[in-house]
């Protein structure tokens, strides 16, 4: 490690060496974990001593990964509390609010303890229990007539919080099923896109401890996507001087602690970064080695240029000319930031480079129509400085994360599933699984089994209408099983509803871009752990979790087997053994197999300990692998044979296409780029060098889009005016409090949290006639909801916000969803819409934890996603989440929480968005290098020469080709007099 | 610490209270030392409001610099219990010293000053937050909180009281007189060791006031006047000693509490409490309180009967009550952080 840099130290040794711990550092040393005396608090003040076997676990709360550490009472089996496990490189012995917060959710009185199965209609409330038997059989049956049909995308596994790293990817490889959906495009595909376009790889990892300069788009110190690991990694930054810039319209938490607030109007960011790049052109600030050896600036002045000779120097003047029109003053008048501050800001970057970290992955990205430009303008600024995968720079976060193999990985599967994967998004990152309802609408397929995991999108996603109307029907929707550890708004329209364990109650493998290392988490159920430590057998974890909650590892291994009954589908095979020939693999011996022989050093060190690599993961809960991963791009790459140096960039490309194992990004031929004739590894792209021009784009449609730029969002300020009303929504912000949907069951988090006003700023509070505490109506495109306002200085003026996570409702008063956190309601449809009146919000309840019937409160917030309608960007997929509302006081009749959504508006509004995309019409489904999940081999990405097709190609193409970008915010506009009647 | 202090400038919490403070802040914002600089009340941005921060929080809004926007509820500790408390001890206290200093209505006055040391007592208990552990005064003495101070005190206050009871009913006079002279002392006390256990309360800037102790034993006289003279309507002697005595002490008691409320207040906080207590919070008690301490005065000097002391005596505890009340209450009703 070079001198000068922050090393990444694990909780253990982050004190100064000699320097005893103290304090919230302090954590009972590993070797005496298998007994462990504290005094109990419970019993004070007299000292009872309570043993416990302290079990290390991974948190399941957030994407974050963090460690925990269970403390598990040796005499009772209990889980008594969960604090860090200072052994995880990534978290290092902290935790936020909710990782102690498990334990609410494993001692929840509301908790689905056993399998239920539906009696009576959907949707109904009716629920028996049924035995884990009886489930496995029904769906293993049902799955076995789909495999053997041949029609295996007939299985959908549909994930919300995946909370695991590569074993859905397997078993769903095993059914030779295209049958992955996710939640991905209502979270990050902006940003994916963004990156993915660029550089190959979808994520970033900023190195943030070692950043000079760090640009934040959104409160990542309080609420990102990693945001624990992150957080203390920009503390420690910030104590040794580094400055932070943060974009944002809230005056978040982290905007407060920033040197800079930049509250740019939404959708606008681009602007401002595209006006950093610029000072940086213009004023000679930028790393011109670091751009001619790694940028593909032949291949922009050949397409920018024609007829310019490929001379770097030429490519500087062609790109001060595409940017000469993004001044200060410009993105001043776009943003309303100051234009001296945007200088100020550039230059600061500038002087910092190449420790220059930035960071976007929701936020702006998601919010907006072009958001994924704002991703790519951001990037271009860490490019241009030569910020990295440099020491304080930003890496891809493949150098950051990893992935061990698993024992005996199926080959990739030949499937091409419609439903998540529409021709009109052929460079969508994901699955379009927002528009998943509105496909079913169509008529475009059916569902015979389909498993939601950890997904409420009923809740969560928008248009949530649109999900209960597909989910209720069963010609749509076969088989439906929730796989979710707390009801939901969802499950109670599913079939079965399969109980599933919390962080401390299951197996997974994890590992994240925390910082500039990787290493490998290892989730366990520590009940189960300490039983079998204690001598205590365990063939399934149900039986040591409460009631019958079991975890997926073990459901899909029994599932998949069982549908595979004597081997004649192939599917079976991959679920024997690796230790016992012919019988059935245990979890543990899949883990066991991956930690001996795909895990680089865990053997060695589990030896050093006399431990096995399964018993060293067993024990520490998780690893090392690597620390300081910079610049990997640089790496020389030999065994050269059988390749060619080919195109602008010196691609070294293989003579050969291998189609039948596609990477999950990058192309699956070239292997480098020859930079000052060297052969190095380069990035994912296809020419490996980071690509301002994206030839990519511009074949699949979208030449103007081809380098970073800016188009008008559509909630662009030119699109709205405050005389009439109208607003920008801003509903996406989150709270170090709130998991998305799986908060509800964790008391002490919804003491914390529990109302979302909408914010509004003191001069539009005076124009709408709203004050703190009173009641507003927020009109959508579809819809409207009635929400309590709260006026603030901490919202920029033109935009009104409320926070994700509240606004959980129920329809019976006992069951449904948790009664912490949810108002009851009344749900009434008529006319094609739906309308929600509260019956009442929270309240005090009988049950076995004292704590339910001290509630104090009583706001359980409103359910605003329903009343949004889809927005999905034509490009990246994303669900645009900002929009055009009108916002308006309360009218005569309304009540608080009160919701309407009109239907037939939602599917209107679906088929305007539907209406930007440029479909693919030539060979292919989707650029072959693109990241996907689950990715099938190269025939299955050939597009069909069906009616569909022959329709699109039929189009006048060029004419949809030929729509400016910032004009494709107007085609979507809407004008809330024209829907709802003028103000009045 | 000290090197990076004596260069940079930096900002302690409540520096008027002059304690040595353990943390100094660099940079610090103003209002997030200062809560008296923090107002709101009307909306949190993710919770809703506890209620007792609704209360404390709107009075500050109008001058308010910055806004609360998420705390958890700080009720007051103290509250009707502690105010009956003030009153019944009072009683007792007061009737001890009027027995006393003026050797009238004997009986009445020891029988008065255990019942009301026997109500206190209860109230003291009832206020504890874990009654059971009462016992604790007695199995686990201590001497450094005028709490545990304060319950030795009614210890001796209620022995001597039933003392020179026993010894009025058996017709003892000699040691009823002797003990007639301790029964001063000890009710003076009695009533002034609250004075001690208020100012005990150093977060408490309302309750530091220097008239506090004088205060509480006007109080007391008020009380023991009071309670007294409603008794002399069934036949109790000494009316016109405690006519004089109870319109004494009523304006001595209203001097007193025009001073402390409308004086000079030494920090913000006191400032703050006061003007809460008279006008933004407990106005109407306050006056309510004021009106019967005033009644307490006026009534007996309209005119010489038993029917005028008694209802001047019961205005007066119950103008009493209602200003301890307020009082007890707004000294808590300014937030601390």
């Amino acid at each position: 490690m070079a001198t000068g840099v922050r090393p990444d130290l694990p909780a253990d040794q982050l004190a100064v060496a000699g320097e005893k711990q103290a304090g919230l550092r302090r954590h009972p040393p590993a070797e005496q974990w298998d007994s462990w005396t504290e005094n109990d608090p419970a019993a004070w003040p007299r000292k009872v001593p309570r043993e416990y076997m302290l079990v290390p676990t991974v948190c399941f709360n957030c994407e974050a990964a963090c460690g925990l550490l269970a403390y598990v009472d040796r005499e009772t089996l209990e889980i008594r509390k969960l604090e860090g496990n200072p052994h995880h490189p990534g978290s290092r012995g902290r935790n936020c609010a909710k990782g102690p917060a498990t334990i609410n959710q494993i001692t929840d009185p509301e908790r689905i303890l056993y399998p239920m199965r539906r009696k009576g209609a959907r949707g109904g409330g009716e629920w028996e229990r049924v035995s884990w038997d009886h489930v496995l059989d029904t769906f293993a049956e049902r799955m076995h007539e789909a495999f053997k049909a041949g029609t295996p995308n007939d299985v959908c596994y549909f994930v919300g919080r995946p909370g695991e790293d590569g074993f859905a990817d397997r078993f769903l490889e095993t059914w030779g099923a295209d049958g992955h959906n996710s939640h991905t495009n209502v979270c990050s595909s902006g940003g994916r896109a963004g990156y993915g376009f660029w550089c190959g790889t979808d994520r970033p990892s900023p190195d943030y401890a070692n950043a000079k300069f760090v640009l934040l788009c959104s409160a990542h110190l309080e609420s990102g996507h990693y945001f624990n690991p992150h957080a203390q990694r920009l503390v420690e930054a910030k104590l040794g001087g580094t400055k932070i810039a943060v974009m944002d319209p809230r005056l978040s938490n982290t905007a407060s602690r920033a040197d800079y607030w930049l509250p740019t109007w939404p959708g606008t960011e681009g602007a401002l970064l595209l006006a950093i790049a610029r000072v940086l052109l213009e004023e000679d600030l930028f790393n011109r080695d670091f751009v001619r050896r790694w940028v593909n600036w032949r291949t922009y002045l050949r397409h920018r240029a024609p007829g310019a000779e490929p001379t770097f120097e030429n490519f500087v003047l062609e790109l001060k000319r595409e940017y000469a029109r993004y001044t200060p003053e410009y993105a001043e008048r776009e943003t309303g930031v100051p234009a001296g501050t945007i200088v100020e800001v550039a230059r600061e970057i500038a002087a910092a480079a190449p420790a220059f970290a930035s960071h976007i992955w929701r936020a702006a990205a998601a919010g907006n129509l072009h958001g994924w430009q704002i991703t790519r303008s951001l990037w271009l600024i860490n490019v241009l400085t030569g910020s990295v995968g440099t020491e304080g720079g930003v890496s891809p976060n493949a150098w950051n994360k990893f992935i061990p193999a698993p024992w005996n990985k199926p080959s990739p599967h030949n499937q091409w599933n419609e439903l998540s994967w529409p021709r009109e998004y052929p460079l969508a990152h994901n699955e379009m699984s927002f528009l998943y309802p509105h496909f079913l609408h169509d008529g475009r397929g059916t569902q015979p089994v389909l498993f939601t995991r950890v997904l409420n999108p009923i809740w969560t996603y928008p248009d949530g209408y649109s999900w209960l109307r597909a989910l209720r029907d069963t010609d749509a929707v076969g088989l439906h099983a929730a796989l979710t550890p707390t009801w939901s708004e969802t499950s109670w329209w599913a079939d079965y509803v399969l109980p599933m364990g919390h962080g401390p109650e299951r197996h997974d493998t994890h590992s994240y871009e925390t910082h500039s290392g990787r290493w490998l988490g290892f989730r366990q159920p520590v009940r189960r752990v300490a039983m079998e430590r204690l001598g205590q057998p365990v063939e399934f974890t149900y039986e040591a979790n409460p009631g019958e909650v079991w975890e997926e590892g073990e459901f899909w291994i029994e599932v998949s087997w069982r549908a595979d009954p004597d081997g004649s589908l192939g599917i079976r095979k991959y679920y024997e053994s690796p230790y016992r020939p012919g019988e059935k693999i245990t979890l543990e011996e899949y883990y066991r197999w991956m930690f001996e022989n795909s895990v680089p050093g865990l053997p060695e060190k589990a030896e050093a300990e006399g431990l096995t690599p399964l018993g060293y993961m067993r024990r520490y809960g998780a690893v090392e692998v690597s620390r300081g991963d910079y610049a990997q791009h640089e790496a020389e790459v030999d065994g050269l044979e059988g390749t060619d140096v080919r195109g602008a960039e010196d691609t070294v490309t293989k003579r050969v296409l291998d189609g039948s194992h596609m990477p999950l990004t990058g192309r699956p031929d070239t292997i480098a780029t020859m930079v000052d004739g060297v052969p190095r590894k380069g990035f994912n792209t296809p020419s490996r060098k980071l690509e301002l021009y994206s030839e990519t784009l511009a074949e699949w449609g979208w030449e103007r889009q081809a380098t970073p730029g800016y188009a008008r969002s559509h909630v662009h300020h030119s699109l709205i005016d405050h005389a009439v009303g109208e607003y920008v929504l801003l509903p996406t912000y989150r709270l170090p409090t709130m998991i998305h949907s799986r908060s509800g069951n964790a008391k002490y988090l919804n003491e914390l949290s529990h109302a979302h006003p909408l914010l509004v700023c003191p001069g539009d509070a005076e124009r709408i006639g709203l004050e703190t505490g009173g009641l507003a109506r927020v009109e959508t495109e579809i819809g409207w909801f009635v929400i309590k306002a709260l006026v603030t200085e901490g919202i920029r003026p033109g935009v009104v916000a409320a926070s994700h996570h509240m606004g959980r409702w129920r329809l019976k008063e006992d069951k449904g969803n948790e009664r912490w956190s949810s108002a009851l309601v009344d749900m009434a449809e008529a006319n094609g819409g739906v309308t929600f009146r509260r019956v009442h919000g929270v309240q005090p309840f009988e049950s076995d934890d004292p704590s339910s019937g001290k509630i104090w409160w009583s706001d359980a917030g409103v359910h605003q996603n329903i009343t949004f309608p889809v927005h999905p960007d034509p490009i990246s997929g994303m669900h645009c989440w900002h929009q055009k509302v009108r916002v308006r006081p309360a009218q005569p009749g309304d009540r608080y929480a009160d919701i309407h959504v009109d239907f037939e508006k939602a599917r209107g509004v679906y088929r305007k968005w539907l209406g930007l995309t440029r479909p693919a019409t030539g060979a292919l489904r989707r650029p072959i290098w693109l990241f996907r999940p689950v990715k099938p081999v190269l025939d299955a990405y050939a597009l069909p020469d069906d009616d569909r097709t022959l329709a699109f190609r039929g189009e006048d193409f060029e004419a949809r080709r030929s729509v400016d970008p910032d004009r494709l915010a107007e085609l979507v506009d809407w004008s809330p007099a024209e829907v709802w009647g003028p103000l009045g | 610490v000290r090197k990076l202090i004596d260069v940079i400038p930096h900002e302690v919490r409540a520096p008027e209270q002059g304690t040595g403070p353990n943390v100094f802040y660099l940079g610090a914002e103003e209002a997030s030392l200062d809560p008296l600089q923090v107002g709101g009340g009307d909306g949190f941005i993710y919770s809703e409001v506890p209620a007792a921060q609704k209360e404390k929080l709107a009075p500050l809004t109008e001058e308010a610099e910055a806004r609360a926007m998420h705390d958890i509820d700080h009720p007051a500790p103290w509250g009707w219990k502690v105010s009956s408390y003030f009153l019944t001890k009072g009683i007792a206290a007061g009737a001890m010293m009027l027995a006393g200093v003026f050797a009238i209505a004997q009986v009445l006055a020891g029988v008065l000053a255990l019942a009301g040391i026997a109500a206190t007592g209860l109230f003291l208990v009832a206020d504890l937050k874990q009654p059971r552990r009462f016992y604790y005064l007695f199995t686990r003495p201590q001497w450094r909180s005028w709490l545990a101070l304060g319950a030795q005190v009614i210890n001796v206050a209620s022995l001597v009281a039933f003392a020179f009871t026993v010894c009025a009913v058996l017709g003892w006079d000699g040691a009823r007189d002797v003990l007639g002279w301790v029964m001063v002392p000890a009710g003076a006390l009695l009533a002034a060791y609250t004075a001690f256990l208020f100012n005990q309360c150093e977060g408490r800037d309302l309750w530091q006031s220097r008239l506090l102790l004088p205060h509480t034993i006007v109080n007391a006289v008020v009380a023991g006047a009071g309670a007294m003279g409603i008794a002399t309507l069934f036949g109790a002697e000494g009316a016109g000693t405690l006519r004089w005595a109870l319109v004494a002490s009523c304006a001595v008691s209203l001097v007193l509490i025009a001073i402390d409320t409308w004086g000079p207040h030494p920090t913000g906080q006191a400032k703050r409490a006061a003007l809460n207590l008279w006008r933004d919070r407990f106005g109407t008690q306050f006056f309510a309180g004021v009106a019967g301490l005033a009644a307490g005065v006026i009534l007996p000097l309209v005119g010489a009967g038993t029917g005028l002391l008694a209802a001047g005596g019961l205005l007066a505890l119950i103008g009493l009550w209602l200003f301890e009340d307020a009082w007890v209450r707004a000294g808590q009703s300014v937030p601390l952080s």
